[in-house]
């Protein structure tokens, strides 16, 4: 349970630079919940996440984490750390063992376990994340970017942590490198019962992930709701420099040109179910006749 | 921690001071540094503060974030007085122990943390003023008289732009990193020296990594834009003197005659 109470963040108070990062934030995030979390650049994501395991501390309000306020004096960090884990943005310049099985152990030794159960649990949170075993023993620098990230992301789960928090995790990775992240992460919520926060550039992919979307605007709360709720505001989404799926969109224009589908297609699973049915001849035959 | 590091930041404004040719400024800065070590009184110091008070005031830079740029040389402060105070010799004036502490002592200690907090106080004044590439570029045609002699008075300037341009990326950096270890359990700030010091490893490491990728990286970008040293380049803003600079002349001659009248009427300490 993740409750955020009028939370405000300002950078550098008081210095030349001084910044009001976020303002007034408040909202909760129910256990096992799988959140979205989307907004321009600077609308304070980051800002954001990096006050729910206590790596900042809020200038004003209360950041509730299981009922324990993290900001107050007598707060063990360390331990809301190994609850909370958070994947930054890039993470795989964190990395710096030796080998990949012992950059993973890091975390699970930082939390007073023997060299063998962190081993154990490296080698099952590295499974999760999809890294072959034939991998443990390289160095983290032989690996390609997205098995990088992956043992990055390992690192966390290994950790086993009840809310997992991950900044852009497929932020320049290729489309395969994203869409098996992706499949491992909703494979993690699913088979671990894991609250998720994923922070996204990428509509389609919280659409196609989350229950619900936090959507945030120049250091607020702009929307928090069931995507179907979040999406139907095309016109304030793009407003604030977001949008909708492109095949809502084209969906929406279907619509518009009196096809009659539904509301409600954020992906293209949603539009393929929606207009097959609208297609009276077989796919192949139109494929021959064009 | 990183927050704290003040020196070679730049405070941008638009004072007196600010508006002073980089040239001047550094050249009153080597004048200022000679003042620091020649005094003998602390009359001398006092002069000394009024100048600094006067400029900072000048400046419009909150005093506290000058003082705030002390706090990561304190401990070479106090490692400076405390050796001073004991290791003088002298005439005794308290003794305890294998502890002796002498007249001289003491008012050897007060003038070299006196000296480091002026030094600090003086060339952070210069920096939060002048912003890097102004620096560089003054600092460049102060020494373009030695490339007679062989001295690579561009490529000195370059590297010192480069390396005032990445600190507030590798802190940035390192914050990131700091951060991204810290939420795998990583105790940075905490335990004994040695435990701290072992917990930095997992910092340093991907530090390194990054910063050698940068500077590959700046260097491709550098040759793609067709950069070849300092030979034939013209500049984009050429310096030049106004009759803003004059007045600092004037200033810090004048605290210079003063400083050698004091020295001369009140002789050493």
């Amino acid at each position: 349970m993740i409750k955020l109470e009028n939370v405000s963040y300002i950078y550098m108070q008081g210095g030349p630079f001084e910044k009001t990062a976020l303002e007034d934030v408040s909202f909760s995030i129910n256990p096992g919940e799988f959140v979205g979390v989307i907004g321009h650049t600077g609308s304070g994501k980051s800002t954001m996440i990096q006050l729910l395991n206590g790596l900042l501390k809020p200038s004003s309000g209360r950041v509730l984490i299981d009922g324990e306020d993290i900001g107050s004096k007598g707060a063990d960090l360390r331990a809301l750390r190994f609850k909370v884990g958070l994947v930054m943005q890039y993470p795989e310049y964190q990395l710096f063992e030796e080998t990949v099985i012992k950059d993973i152990c890091f975390g699970p030794l930082n939390m007073g376990l023997t060299k063998a159960e962190a081993r154990q649990r490296a080698e099952f949170a590295a499974n999760m994340a999809g890294l072959s075993h034939t991998l443990f023993e390289k160095s983290p620098f032989e690996l390609s970017g997205g098995q990088k990230r992956r043992a990055a992301i390992a690192g966390i789960l290994a950790m086993e942590p009840k809310i997992l928090i991950l900044d852009e995790p497929t932020a320049g990775l290729d489309p395969r490198g994203r869409d098996e992240i992706l499949f491992k992460i909703r494979d993690m919520h699913k088979r671990m019962n894991l609250t998720v926060l994923l922070v996204s550039h990428s509509m389609e992919d919280v659409a196609k992930l989350a229950d619900r979307i936090l959507v945030m605007n120049g250091g607020r709360v702009e929307m928090f709701d069931v995507p179907d709720k979040v999406f139907s505001r095309s016109a304030r989404l793009r407003e604030i420099g977001l949008s909708v799926p492109q095949i809502t969109n084209v969906a929406d224009r279907l619509r518009k040109a009196g096809i009659d589908i539904p509301k409600g297609i954020y992906t293209t699973g949603d539009a393929f179910r929606a207009l097959m049915p609208l297609l009276s001849e077989p796919l192949p035959e139109r494929r021959e006749n064009a | 921690m990183l927050k704290d590091i003040t020196l070679g930041q730049f405070f941008p404004g638009d004072s007196f001071i600010h508006r002073l040719d980089p040239r001047t400024k550094i050249l009153i800065m080597l004048v200022y540094i000679v003042l620091v070590f020649i005094i003998k009184n602390f009359y001398g110091y006092a002069a000394l503060t009024l100048f600094l008070a006067a400029c900072v005031f000048v400046s419009r830079i909150p005093p506290r974030f000058l003082i705030k740029g002390l706090k990561p040389i304190l401990i070479f402060i106090v490692f400076t007085g405390v050796f001073n105070l004991f290791l003088t010799g002298g005439t005794p004036i308290w003794h305890w122990w294998i502890f002796t502490v002498t007249e001289e002592g003491v008012r050897f200690a007060a003038f070299m943390v006196l000296r480091l907090i002026f030094l600090i106080l003086g060339t952070s004044l210069l920096t939060l003023t002048t912003s890097p590439i102004a620096l560089t570029d003054g600092l460049e045609i102060l020494l373009s008289p030695f490339k007679k002699i062989g001295l690579p008075a561009h490529e000195i300037s370059m590297m010192m732009t480069i390396a005032l341009r990445f600190i507030p990326t590798l802190l940035d950096e390192t914050d990131k990193i700091m951060k991204a270890q810290s939420a795998r359990g990583a105790s940075i700030d905490t335990g004994s020296i040695f435990s701290r010091a072992k917990a930095m490893v997992p910092v340093l490491i991907p530090l390194f990594i990054s910063a050698f990728r940068r500077a590959d990286e700046l260097a491709t970008a550098m040759e793609c834009r067709c950069y070849r040293g300092g030979d034939g380049r013209t500049r984009l803003y050429e310096l030049r003197y106004k009759s803003t600079d004059l007045f600092g002349w004037i200033f810090i001659c004048l605290l210079f005659a003063v400083i050698l009248a004091l020295n001369f009427v009140f002789g050493r300490f």
